[in-house]
């Protein structure tokens, strides 16, 4: 039954998807929030340099999956390989099982912040290199070229000095993915990077996350609303309401009949 | 010279000014201050200002100037929080539990700094797990805790005598063991904090993401519970209640107004602290005003003149070019970079500096001059 779903994905691949190894399997995992079931049995292979993306109505479980993904949350049942360390449902204390965290790096639905918070682009970027959050550890100088050159990757590099507070949304944005890519990570998670933004710097932000993927040779797992977005980039495209309701090419016309059905029950 | 290191010229240049005035600020307020006070008791100034002499006052000056430092620090982390009223509560809190004390007729200290604790957990508790909103839990508590207060002193026999010091406080009537608490307890939080201020930063950025890159925010939030349930309840004798969380939120709001770089606003809001505590300490022997009140009063001084004069707010006033690439006036404040509708795709990114020239940035390293086509 596994071994049937996973080549079912393998099989549904267009053509010129990347036909890597398999960097994160999940197999029959199920989350739930009390007796709210989030995630009903999923079995997923995302593969190596692979772009992702993820469709689905609200409350569908989206974001719990990045949840397990990032081990903060606990699955109640079935088992998780990430980098070749695997997890399973009962493993109980997820944070110190995690060890993969290190290569994954997260870019969290857009969250308002304070017009006067005391940080500068720089110092934002910086959060994304280890020595922010290990107490006794210094700053190298690889530490700030690698900060230098990942602003100049999204193109904030003159803003370096402007307090955060100060940018507009789609800099903020820019610069939230300037500080997850600090981390040198081998996956990216972005949840709903265009949530908020306007058409124009939307499509902006898309076509550098593809730049991206082809300059970085990149993991990248993007959730939108937007299926137009979506499939400017994307190699398969995850439908998602609890379980994996469809995947494959994102241009697929299925994909349109199932999104219908899902979200207008037609 | 590149655009990265122009810009970076021009940012550091601005932000050594904002901090220049800080300073400047800081020496202004200390020469006004002497002056005032000069002028105002020039009679029997050198009388008054003996009492320094006396082991009293000079205790009086060790404490309140590292009430002014551990306030100054753990406010500033209060106020990026957002957690402000945290401290009320943990305050009337500390206050029943020293009543209890009087009551039960023990040293205060144990009692005081547990309830603060407790009520300090049971709010932090209560937030983690997101079950009411915190002012709901915090008006709850700050009521409960000042009810049992009231309770416990109507069980007094002479009321006036030791509750009065807990509410309003005295300064200058901090023992010896009280001065030694409060020191060891400033040393301990300030080093504390400038030794975890980058995970701490990152916390008060964002909590989602500093938990996946994998710092224990939950042990960080209870930590930081307790220092400031430390802070207050040291400094309850001293202060007083009612004007205790002066100190923790006014120098920090003080310090915000000038910077937007973290470690100069824990220095900027310790020097704020110390400044009020020291003027405010002289202000009341001269004035024979009550020492707490004084200090909260010139702190809160401090807090009005910088809020005035903050280079934060003054970026609107002087319009210097009508840029034609962005076609916004740019304000001075904004000289640098603009930022509007032209940053990197497609527009044209462009520094502007303070002659109205603009530099254009192309590509990675040329750049060529224009002039604006009109001033403002």
């Amino acid at each position: 039954m596994i071994m049937d779903d996973i080549s079912r994905q393998v099989a549904n691949l267009p053509d010129h998807a990347p036909r890597g190894n398999p960097i994160i399997t999940m197999k029959n995992v199920v989350v739930a929030y009390g007796d709210q079931v989030a995630l009903w049995n999923i079995n997923l292979d995302i593969l190596e340099g692979e772009y992702l993306g993820i469709i689905g109505p609200n409350g569908s479980g989206k974001t719990t999956l990045f949840k397990v993904i990032l081990g903060l949350k606990a699955m109640n049942n079935g088992s998780i390989q990430i980098l070749g360390q695997s997890l399973h449902g009962d493993a109980g204390n997820l944070l110190k099982g995690a060890s993969w965290k290190d290569k994954i790096a997260y870019v969290p639905q857009r969250f308002t912040i304070d017009r006067n918070f005391p940080a500068r682009v720089w110092d934002i970027v910086r959060m994304g290199r280890a020595p922010s959050h290990k107490v006794f550890s210094r700053f190298t100088r690889e530490d700030k070229e690698q900060v230098m050159r990942c602003l100049e990757v999204v193109g904030m590099e003159n803003f370096s000095n402007r307090p955060i507070g100060h940018l507009s949304g789609g800099q903020q944005q820019k610069v939230l993915i300037a500080k997850a890519l600090a981390k040198e990570p081998d996956i990216l998670l972005l949840d709903e990077p265009t949530s908020a933004l306007d058409f124009k710097i939307a499509q902006d932000l898309i076509d550098l996350l593809g730049r991206l993927h082809e300059k970085e040779k990149l993991t990248i797992i993007e959730i939108n609303h937007n299926l137009r977005l979506l499939r400017d980039n994307c190699e398969r495209l995850v439908i998602l309401n609890k379980t994996i309701e469809w995947i494959g090419d994102p241009n697929d016309p299925k994909a349109d009949e199932k999104i219908n059905e899902i979200f207008f029950h037609q | 010279m590149s655009e990265n290191q122009l810009e970076a010229n021009m940012q550091s240049t601005k932000e050594r000014r904002y901090f220049s005035q800080g300073m400047m600020f800081f020496g202004t307020i200390i020469v006004v201050v002497t002056m005032v006070v000069v002028i105002s008791m020039l009679g029997d100034i050198g009388e008054k200002l003996s009492l320094f002499s006396y082991a009293f006052m000079k205790r009086a000056l060790v404490a309140s100037i590292s009430i002014g430092v551990m306030g100054g620090t753990v406010g500033v982390l209060m106020l990026l929080k957002n957690m402000v009223f945290y401290g009320e509560a943990i305050a009337h809190s500390s206050f029943a539990g020293a009543s209890l004390a009087i009551l039960l007729n023990i040293n205060p200290f144990g009692l005081v700094l547990s309830f603060g604790i407790a009520s300090a957990f049971g709010i932090g508790y209560v937030n983690n797990k997101q079950l009411l909103k915190n002012d709901v839990i915090i008006g709850i508590i700050f009521t409960f805790t000042m009810a049992l207060a009231i309770i416990f002193t109507s069980y007094f026999i002479n009321y006036e005598t030791n509750i009065e010091s807990y509410i309003f406080g005295n300064v200058l009537l901090t023992t010896r063991e009280n001065v030694i608490v409060i020191f060891v307890a400033t040393v301990g939080i300030t080093v504390t904090i400038f030794i975890l201020r980058r995970p701490l930063h990152y916390i008060m950025f964002s909590e989602e993401m500093a938990r996946v890159a994998g710092i224990p925010v939950k042990i960080y939030n209870y930590l930081f519970l307790i220092l400031a349930s430390l802070v207050i309840t040291v400094s309850l004798k001293a202060l007083g209640a009612i004007l205790v969380f002066a100190m923790l939120i006014t120098p920090a709001a003080a310090a915000y107004q000038w910077t937007f770089r973290f470690e100069r606003l824990l220095i900027l809001s310790i020097m704020f602290g110390v400044l009020s505590s020291i003027t405010g300490l002289i202000m009341s022997t001269l004035f024979e005003w009550g020492s707490g009140a004084t200090i909260v009063f010139m702190s809160t001084m401090i807090f009005l003149i910088s809020f005035a004069i903050s280079p934060k707010r003054r970026s609107k006033t002087n319009v210097s070019s009508l840029c034609r690439f962005c076609s916004k006036y740019v304000s001075e404040d904004e000289w640098e970079v603009c930022s509007e509708d032209c940053f990197g795709f497609g527009g044209k990114t462009h520094l502007h500096d303070q002659d109205d020239n603009i530099y254009l940035v192309s590509g990675n390293s040329t750049k060529e001059e224009g002039e604006c086509d009109d001033h403002g």
